[in-house]
C-alpha cells in the first residue's frame, strides 16, 4: 500500500507542501514530520462529494445513479486541465467507499509510470486484493476497487494496448477511471471500453463564486476586479486560479491587499497596455516603432507565447478591424505560435506578427 | 584477388573462427600461425591456378581447395570438411574492395592473406587450452613488426600479384611517401628528438582520416631512424562482451586492459629477441593503433594510463588515431586538449592525400607492375577516393586485375574528353562494377546529375505543357534527362550526406539569384524534414516514419534543385567540394568542452559564454595586460573564439581537408598547433592587420579556398 | 582573479541594486513556512542568477556560497553514460540539463531523485535544485520534471531558470511561482556601473556610463563586461572613449553590409564563408538571424521590411529543427538578396520613368 501510494499524486498545487489529502499513509507520515506546513488551498477546498463539483452536471448525474446502486462502468474523463476531473472521481470514491476510500483506489500517474510492465504489475497486484461488498461500518458498497489513471494520454501506445487486455481481465473486481486532456491520444480500443465524459471549461461566474468563498475563508483582501482578471488569466482553469491566488497571498504577505498588477504579475499575464502599445505601433505603419515595442517587451521578459495568446483575444474583441483583417492576423498568430513552440526565436516571431499586422491595418 | 580474413570469434578451446567476407573457417592457433607463416612459401610453390577465380567476382566462387595440392598433408582431411561446409553453404563470395578497405585495419595484424591461402593446412587440434590468443598475439606481433622490410623482400617474387597492392607497394622510403613533406618532417623531427633526449615528450598522436598514410609514415620514419616499431595488437576477446558482465575473469584472469598496460610498460623496456634475419635496431618505438575498446568506454582510465606512461614509460609512444567526426571514438574524448597540454602530447594531424599525389603514386604502381594504364582512370579513382590512398589503390588493383584477366581490352578506359563514349562505357560491366563497388563514385555521379540538371532539348515535356494559370510561369519546355527518383535511389548515401554535398556545391551552377533563392529554400525544407520530429516518434513505427521522411526529404532536395535552375551557368568542368558542414559540429563540441572545462568556475549559459563573456574576455586579453592567470591552451581557445580577424584563417578547421596543396609553400593548415601559434603571434598585432589570406578571400574568387583539392566530375553530356 | 561581473555580484537580497520590491517579496517568501517551486524568467543579463543566488543565501546563510564543481555521471536506460557538470553546496545543486542534449530527461529524473533521497543537512527541511535553461528542455524532460516535482516535494524544491516561459509547458508553470526579472532600465545600469567603478577605484565619466548602458541593450552583464574591457583598453578614460564591443557583432554587421553591397551568386558564396566563420565561433544561429535582420532592414522601405522579416522568422524557425543551420541562414540571405535586388531594380526603373 505504502509503496504504491508514494507513486500516486502527492499534491497538485504549485510548489506546495505534500501532505495532500490524496496520499493517505505516505502523506500522514510526512505530516508528522512537518506539521507547520499549511495544506494547499487546492486540496483544502477540493469538493468532498459530487454535488460540490462545479458545473459538470452530466457526469454528476451519472455518478449519482451509481451511488444509488447502479453498476459502475469503466470511465474516461477528458477535458482541459483544472475542470475538476480528479476532484470528481475522488469525491465519488469517497462517497462510494466511505472515509477509507484510500484502500479501495489505486492512483497511477501515467507520465511517470509509462512502462507496460509497471502498469501490468501494479494493476495486477492491486486487483488481486479482494474487495468486500460491505464497508467496515457495515454500509454496503460496490464489491470492486477503482484504479485511477491520471494523465492517461501521456501513456505510450504500447502501454495503452497492454492496458486494454488488463481492463478486460480484471473487470470482475476492478474498475478503471482514465483521466486525460486529449481524447484523441487514447487508442480507440480503450475509448470503446469506457464511458466517456467531456469536462467543459468552467464558467467564469462559477469560478468567481468559488474564489470568493475561498477568499472569505482565508481572509484574503483584494481590490475589486482582481478576481475577474485572475479568472481571465487562468482561462477556466480553477486549479490554476486557486494556486495563483494562494501564491499572491503568500508572496505579498498576509496584510497585503491584492491588486490587479499583482495578479497579472503572478499569473504571468501580459499587461493590457503592452498589447495595446504593440497594436498602436503596428497601426502607425512604422517598422521601427514595432521593432522598438517588441524589443521593449523582450527586455521586460514578457513571454512571447503569452503575448500571442493575449493578442489573439485583443484582436478578437477589437472593433476597429474588419473580419478579413482579423482572419489574416489570426492566421499569422497561429503560425507564429507554432513556430515559437517549435523553437523559433521570440523576437523574430513577434516581429513577423507585428509586421503582418502593420501591413494589414495600415 | 584478395581475401581478407579476420578473427571473428574464438571458442574456449582456443580455436579461432576466422571470417573472411562471409566465409568461416575454424582453425587452431597453431594452424593459424602455421598458415601465417607458410602461406608465403606456399604461394611461391604454386602456379597461377587461381586466375580463373578472379575474373568474375559476382559469381560465388567456390574455394576450390580440394583441387589444389595441399602443401601440408597432415591437416588435409580436417580442412576439407571445413571448407566443404563453407562451399555448401554457398557463402564463399569474394569480398568486395570496399570491405577490403574497411577491414584494412585488420590487415595490419597480419591477417590479410590472399585467396589461395584459404587452402592452408589446418594442423592438429590445440594441445593446450591455456594460451589461445596470448600466443597468437605474440605470433602476430612478431609477424607484423617489420612489415616494411618484409615487403621489400617479397617484391620481385613471382607470386606477388596475389599480394594486395596496398601491402605490396607500401612506400619503402620517406621519399616515396605520398604524405605532405611537412608532415613527414614533423614526425621525423619529433621522433628524432625523442629518441635522442629521453626526457622529451614521450607521447605523440598522429591523427588523420583513414588511408592518409599515418602508419606508413610512422613506420618509415622509425625505420629511417633505426628504430624498431613495437605495435600493440588488440587481442580478440574470447567471448562476446556483454554490458554489465565483468570481463576481467577471461583469459587467464587478465583482460584487455591489463594486457594493454602490460604491453605499454613491459615491452617498452625489453628489446625483442634477436630473430634470425632481423637486424637488431638501436631504438624502440611503441605504436598503438587500436586502443583497446574497453578504454573507449572509460576515457578516464585511459588518461590515467597516459599520465603514468608519461612519467615512467621509456620508449616513445605513438598513437595512430583515425579521425572520425564524432561519436564515442572521437579524438577529443580520448585526447582532450587539456590532457594534451598537461602531458605535453604532440599532435600531428594528417590531411587526406591530395589527389595529385594519389595519381602519381598509382601511376608508379602501374609502372612497377608494368601494366599500361589510362591516366583518366587513375584520376577518376583518385578523385573518388576522398583522400583515402588505401581505398584508391585497392580500387586500382581491382579494376586492373580484372581488366587483365578478361581477355577483352575494350573500352573501360576512355579519355575523359570523349564524353559520349564514356557514358556508353558505363554500360560496360567492367567499369560499372568498379563504380558500384564504391559509394563515392556513385555519389559524385549523382551529384553531377542533379547539379547539371540536363534537359533533353529535342523533346517537349507533355506534363509541363498542361500547366495553366499560376503554374504556367513554371513551365519548362524540355523534360529532364535523368529521372530524379533514379538519382535518389542510386545516390547510395544518406540524405543528410547528400544534402550536405548538394548545398556545398550548388551555387556554382546557378546563374540567377532568384533561382538560387528558391533552390536554397528547397534545401532548407529538406533539411527541416530530415530532422524535424526526430525524437517525437518512438518505437518501431519511428523507424519507418523516419525512413519515409528521409526519402521525401531527398526527393525534395533533388527535384527542387533540378527544377529551380532555369538559368544554369554554362559550365564545363566544375570542381566539387566536400561539405564543410560536417566538421562544424565537431568544432563546436570541442570548443564548448574546452571552454567549459577551462572556465569551470565561471558557470554560465553557453550562449552567454560565447556571445558575451568570451568576446570581452578576449578583448581584455589582447590588451596584453596580465589580468588573468590562464593556461596557454585556454587562452588560445578564448582568443580563438572571441576575436575575428576579418580573415579566413579560423575557418581552417572547416576546409582543412580542402587545402592540401602539393608542393606549395603554404604552411600546412589545419594543424591545431600551427593555428594556435599563428594566433598567439597575431594577437599582438594591431587588429585588422591584413593577413595574407585576406586578399584571396575578398577578391571574390569563391573557389579560392577550395581549388586545391578539386574533385572533378565531368559533364556527362555535351 | 575574477572578472568584475563576478567580483561585484550582489550576494544577498538586501544588496540587490534594482527590483527592490521583488527582493522584499522574496524575503517574505523565504520566511513563510512553505517555500514553493520557483520559475525565474527574464532576458539574459537581467540578473536572474544573481537573484537565485541571493535567495539561496537567504535560505541557508553563507554556506550556500561554498560551491563545489563536480562532474556527475548518469546511466541512461540504454546503459550509455552521460556526464554533466554540477555546481553544488551542502544545500543546493545547480545543473543545466540541456548540456546533454536529448538525454536531458535522464538528468532531470535521476538528479532530482538522487538529491531528494539524501536528506538535507542541519535543520533545513529541504534542499534546492536549480535547473538552468528549462525552456530548452525537451518535452520528455519537462513531463518528467512535472512528475518529479510533485513526487519529491517533501525533501526538495526546484528553482527553474529560463529566458522565457513560452516553451515551458503549462503543467510546469502552474506548479511554480513565477518570478519575472525584467531587464534593468538605462538609469539602473548607469547606477550599477557607477557603483562598480567606485569599488574598483576608477574614475568614470557619466557620459561613458551613458553610452555603455545605451549599447548594452538592457543587459547588465554585458554593460559591466564592456566597462571592464574599456578600462583594459585605455585608462584613464578619455573623451569619446571608444566602447569595446564583441568582435562577432562587428563581423556580422560587415557581413550584412556585404550582402547589401551586391547581390549575386558569387556574393552569396562569400557570405557563406563568413557565416561559417561566425558559426565556428559558436555564435548561435538565432542571434545571427536577428543581427542580420536588424542590419538588413535598415536599407529597406516598410513593405520590404515586413517581407524580409517574415522570411527571417520562417528561416530561423526551420533552422532550429534542421541539423545544418548554415543552409537556413543561407536561405535567408538568398531570399533577401532576391527581394532586395528586385526592389532596387524597381526603384531604378521608377527613377528612369520620372526622368
Amino acid at each position: 500500500m505504502d509503496a504504491f501510494l508514494k507513486t500516486g499524486k502527492l499534491g497538485k498545487s504549485a510548489g506546495r507542501s505534500s501532505e495532500s489529502a490524496v496520499s493517505g499513509v505516505a502523506g500522514s507520515q510526512k505530516e508528522s514530520k512537518k506539521k507547520s506546513w499549511p495544506v494547499p488551498w487546492v486540496e483544502k477546498y477540493r469538493p468532498r462529494n459530487i454535488d460540490d463539483v462545479v458545473q459538470q452536471e452530466e457526469v454528476v448525474a451519472v455518478l449519482g445513479k451509481i451511488l444509488t446502486g447502479a453498476d459502475l462502468p469503466n470511465l474516461l474523463f477528458y477535458g482541459p486541465p483544472g475542470t475538476g476531473k480528479t476532484s470528481t472521481i475522488l469525491a465519488a470514491a469517497r462517497q462510494l467507499f466511505g472515509d477509507n476510500y484510500k484502500e479501495r483506489i489505486l492512483e497511477l500517474n501515467a507520465s511517470d509510470e509509462r512502462g507496460i510492465s509497471v502498469i501490468r504489475e501494479k494493476v495486477k497486484k492491486f486487483s488481486q486484493q479482494t474487495a468486500s461488498a460491505t464497508l467496515p461500518d457495515g454500509r454496503p458498497c460496490p464489491p470492486f476497487k477503482l484504479i485511477i489513471l491520471d494523465e492517461a494520454d501521456a501513456m505510450t501506445v504500447a502501454a495503452q494496448s497492454a492496458l486494454r487486455r488488463t481492463m478486460e481481465k480484471e473487470t470482475k473486481s476492478t474498475r478503471f477511471c482514465l483521466l486525460c486532456n486529449y481524447l484523441s491520444r487514447i487508442i480507440p480500443p480503450i475509448t470503446s471500453r469506457c464511458s466517456k465524459f467531456r469536462f467543459k471549461p468552467l464558467k467564469d461566474d462559477l469560478i468567481l463564486q468559488r474564489l470568493e468563498k475561498i477568499c472569505s475563508e482565508e481572509g484574503v483582501r483584494f481590490e475589486s476586479g482582481v478576481l475577474k482578471s485572475l479568472i481571465k488569466a487562468c482561462e477556466g482553469d480553477l486549479r490554476r486560479a486557486i494556486t495563483s491566488l494562494q501564491s499572491c497571498h503568500r508572496l505579498k504577505g498576509k496584510d497585503h491587499v491584492l491588486t490587479i498588477v499583482d495578479v497579472e504579475e503572478l499569473s504571468g499575464l501580459v499587461p493590457l497596455e503592452r498589447i495595446e502599445e504593440l497594436f498602436t505601433a503596428c497601426q502607425t505603419g512604422n517598422y521601427d516603432k514595432v521593432d522598438e515595442v517588441v524589443e521593449k517587451m523582450s527586455r521586460n521578459g514578457l513571454p512571447a507565447a503569452k503575448v500571442l495568446d493575449q493578442f489573439f483575444h485583443f484582436v478578437l474583441e477589437s472593433g476597429e478591424l474588419t473580419d478579413a483583417q482579423k482572419a489574416k492576423i489570426f492566421q499569422k498568430i497561429s503560425e507564429c505560435n507554432f513556430r515559437l513552440m517549435d523553437g523559433g526565436s521570440e523576437y523574430l516571431q513577434l516581429m513577423d506578427l507585428g509586421t503582418t499586422i502593420m501591413l494589414s491595418v495600415a | 584477388m584478395n581475401l581478407t580474413l579476420q578473427i571473428a570469434d574464438t571458442d574456449v578451446g582456443g580455436n579461432l573462427t576466422w571470417k573472411g567476407g562471409t566465409n568461416e573457417l575454424k582453425l587452431g592457433v597453431e594452424a593459424l600461425y602455421a598458415f601465417l607463416k607458410t602461406y608465403k612459401v606456399q604461394i611461391s610453390k604454386r602456379t597461377n591456378i587461381s586466375n580463373v577465380d578472379h575474373t568474375n567476382p559476382e559469381i560465388a566462387t567456390p574455394l576450390k581447395i580440394m583441387d589444389h595440392k595441399s602443401p601440408s598433408p597432415k591437416g588435409a582431411g580436417r580442412r576439407t570438411s571445413t571448407s566443404q561446409r563453407d562451399v555448401q553453404s554457398g557463402h564463399s563470395r569474394i569480398p568486395l574492395p570496399s570491405s577490403v578497405s574497411r577491414q584494412s585495419r585488420k590487415k595490419r595484424q597480419g591477417t590479410t592473406i590472399s585467396q589461395e591461402s584459404s587452402s592452408v593446412p589446418v594442423s592438429t587440434p590445440i594441445q593446450t587450452k591455456l594460451t589461445g590468443f596470448r600466443r597468437l598475439e605474440a605470433l602476430a606481433k612478431a609477424e607484423v613488426k617489420c612489415r616494411p622490410q618484409g615487403q621489400v623482400q617479397m617484391s620481385g617474387d613471382s607470386t606477388n600479384k596475389f599480394i594486395p597492392w596496398v601491402e605490396k607497394h607500401l612506400p619503402h622510403s620517406a621519399d616515396d611517401l605520398f604524405v605532405h613533406k611537412k608532415k613527414v618532417e614533423e614526425v621525423t623531427h619529433w621522433m628524432s628528438r625523442v629518441l635522442q633526449s629521453p626526457n622529451a615528450t614521450k607521447i605523440c598522436v598522429v591523427s588523420g582520416p583513414s588511408g592518409s598514410g599515418k602508419t606508413a609514415a610512422v613506420s618509415l620514419v622509425a625505420h629511417a631512424l633505426d628504430a624498431e616499431v613495437k605495435e600493440w595488437i588488440n587481442p580478440m576477446s574470447l567471448t562476446q562482451y556483454k554490458p554489465g558482465q565483468d570481463f576481467r575473469d577471461e583469459v587467464q584472469g587478465r583482460n584487455q586492459l591489463d594486457l594493454f598496460t602490460d604491453f605499454l610498460f613491459r615491452t617498452s623496456q625489453y628489446r625483442s629477441l634477436p630473430i634470425k634475419g632481423k637486424a637488431l635496431r638501436k631504438y624502440r618505438v611503441t605504436l598503438v593503433e587500436d586502443i583497446p575498446n574497453a578504454l573507449y568506454r572509460e576515457p578516464n582510465t585511459f588518461h590515467e594510463i597516459l599520465r603514468k606512461y608519461s612519467k615512467s614509460g621509456i620508449s616513445p609512444l605513438i598513437f595512430v588515431f583515425t579521425d572520425t567526426a564524432s561519436g564515442e571514438h572521437s579524438m577529443f574524448k580520448m585526447f582532450p586538449k587539456t590532457l594534451m597540454a598537461e602531458l605535453n602530447i604532440q599532435n600531428i594531424s594528417f590531411n587526406p592525400v591530395a589527389s595529385s599525389y594519389m595519381v602519381k603514386f598509382m601511376l608508379d604502381i602501374c609502372t612497377k607492375e608494368s601494366i599500361p594504364v589510362d591516366k583518366g582512370l587513375v584520376e577518376d579513382l583518385a578523385a573518388t577516393a576522398n583522400g583515402d590512398m588505401r581505398c584508391a589503390v585497392n580500387n586500382l588493383q581491382f579494376s586492373l586485375t580484372k581488366e587483365r584477366s578478361s581477355s577483352s581490352r575494350k573500352a573501360p578506359f576512355r579519355p575523359p574528353a570523349n564524353k559520349r563514349s564514356r557514358k556508353q562505357a558505363a554500360g560496360n560491366p567492367a567499369i560499372s562494377e568498379v563504380q558500384q563497388k564504391d559509394d563515392t563514385i556513385q555519389l559524385f555521379r549523382a551529384l553531377g546529375k542533379v547539379l547539371y540538371a540536363k534537359r533533353d532539348e529535342t523533346l517537349i515535356s507533355e506534363n509541363e505543357m498542361i500547366l495553366v494559370g499560376e503554374m504556367e510561369k513554371d513551365r519548362r519546355m524540355h523534360p529532364l534527362i535523368e529521372n530524379p527518383e533514379n538519382i535518389c535511389d542510386k545516390a547510395a548515401v544518406s540524405t543528410d550526406t547528400f544534402l550536405g554535398f548538394l548545398h556545398q556545391n550548388y551555387p556554382a551552377f546557378y546563374g540567377s539569384l532568384d533561382d538560387m533563392a528558391s533552390a536554397a529554400e528547397y534545401l532548407a525544407i529538406s533539411d527541416y524534414m530530415i530532422s524535424a520530429w526526430k525524437f517525437d516518434d518512438s518505437g518501431a513505427r519511428a523507424y519507418k516514419v523516419r525512413e519515409t521522411k528521409e526519402q521525401l526529404a531527398m526527393n525534395i532536395a533533388v527535384r527542387g534543385l533540378m527544377h529551380s535552375n532555369n538559368n544554369r551557368v554554362s559550365v564545363g568542368w566544375k570542381p566539387l567540394t566536400k561539405p564543410l558542414v560536417s566538421n562544424l559540429e565537431k568544432i563546436l563540441k570541442e570548443s564548448t568542452e574546452t571552454i567549459r572545462q577551462g572556465l569551470i568556475d565561471t558557470p554560465g549559459l553557453t550562449t552567454a559564454l560565447f556571445t558575451e563573456t568570451i568576446p570581452f574576455f578576449a578583448k581584455v586579453l589582447t590588451t596584453g595586460k596580465p589580468y588573468f592567470m590562464l593556461g596557454p591552451e585556454l587562452k588560445n581557445e578564448i582568443l580563438n573564439k572571441g576575436i575575428f580577424k576579418g580573415t579566413m584563417t579560423r575557418a581552417v578547421p572547416l576546409d582543412e581537408k580542402e587545402t592540401v596543396e602539393e608542393g606549395s609553400d603554404e604552411p600546412a593548415e589545419g594543424d591545431d598547433c600551427n593555428v594556435q601559434e599563428e594566433l598567439g603571434a597575431q594577437v599582438d598585432k594591431p587588429k585588422g592587420t591584413p593577413n595574407k589570406w585576406t586578399a584571396k578571400d575578398l577578391t571574390g574568387d569563391p573557389h579560392g579556398a577550395h581549388t586545391d583539392e578539386e574533385l572533378f566530375i565531368e559533364e556527362y553530356d555535351d | 582573479m575574477s572578472m568584475w561581473v563576478d567580483k561585484y555580484r550582489p550576494r544577498s537580497l538586501d544588496e540587490l541594486d534594482y527590483h527592490k520590491d521583488m527582493a522584499q517579496n522574496l524575503k517574505h517568501l523565504v520566511k513563510s513556512p512553505d517555500f514553493p517551486h520557483l520559475l525565474v524568467y527574464g532576458p539574459s543579463g537581467a540578473g536572474k542568477k544573481t537573484r537565485i543566488a541571493a535567495i539561496l543565501r537567504e535560505l541557508y546563510g553563507p554556506g550556500a556560497d561554498r560551491v563545489r564543481i563536480q562532474r556527475q555521471a548518469f546511466d541512461t536506460p540504454s546503459k550509455k553514460k552521460i556526464e554533466i557538470t554540477t555546481y553544488s553546496s551542502n544545500y543546493h545543486i545547480e545543473v543545466n540539463p540541456s548540456e546533454v542534449g536529448f538525454q536531458d530527461r535522464v538528468v532531470v529524473q535521476e538528479l532530482i531523485k538522487h538529491v531528494a533521497e539524501t536528506h538535507p543537512l542541519d535543520q533545513h527541511p529541504f534542499k534546492v535544485i536549480v535547473l538552468q535553461e528549462v525552456d530548452r528542455l525537451s518535452k520528455d524532460a519537462q513531463d518528467a520534471l512535472r512528475r518529479t516535482m510533485e513526487k519529491y516535494i517533501s525533501s526538495c524544491r526546484l528553482i527553474l531558470c529560463a529566458l522565457s516561459t513560452s516553451r515551458v509547458t503549462p503543467a510546469i508553470q502552474s506548479r511554480c511561482l513565477p518570478l519575472r526579472v525584467a531587464a534593468p532600465s538605462k538609469n539602473q545600469i548607469v547606477k550599477v556601473l557607477q557603483i562598480v567603478s567606485k569599488k574598483e577605484g576608477i574614475i568614470m565619466p557619466l557620459e561613458l556610463a551613458d553610452r555603455i548602458s545605451d549599447s548594452a541593450d538592457g543587459n547588465l552583464r554585458r554593460a559591466i563586461l564592456m566597462l571592464e574591457s574599456c578600462r583594459a583598453e585605455k585608462y584613464p578614460f578619455v573623451d569619446k572613449q571608444p566602447i569595446v564591443e564583441p568582435d562577432w557583432e562587428k563581423y556580422l554587421r560587415e557581413t550584412a553590409f556585404i550582402i547589401v553591397q551586391e547581390q549575386s551568386p558569387q556574393r552569396l558564396l562569400l557570405v557563406r564563408e563568413r557565416l561559417y566563420e561566425l558559426l565556428c565561433h559558436c555564435i548561435p544561429a538565432d542571434l545571427i538571424f536577428r543581427g542580420l535582420l536588424k542590419e538588413l532592414v535598415k536599407n529597406c522601405d516598410n513593405q520590404l521590411k515586413a517581407e524580409v522579416c517574415a522570411e527571417a522568422a520562417r528561416c530561423q524557425w526551420r533552422s532550429t529543427r534542421g541539423s545544418k543551420t548554415i543552409i537556413h541562414i543561407e536561405e535567408f540571405v538568398a531570399k533577401f538578396m532576391a527581394i532586395y535586388k528586385r526592389f532596387i531594380e524597381q526603384a531604378m526603373m521608377a527613377d528612369d520613368f520620372d526622368d
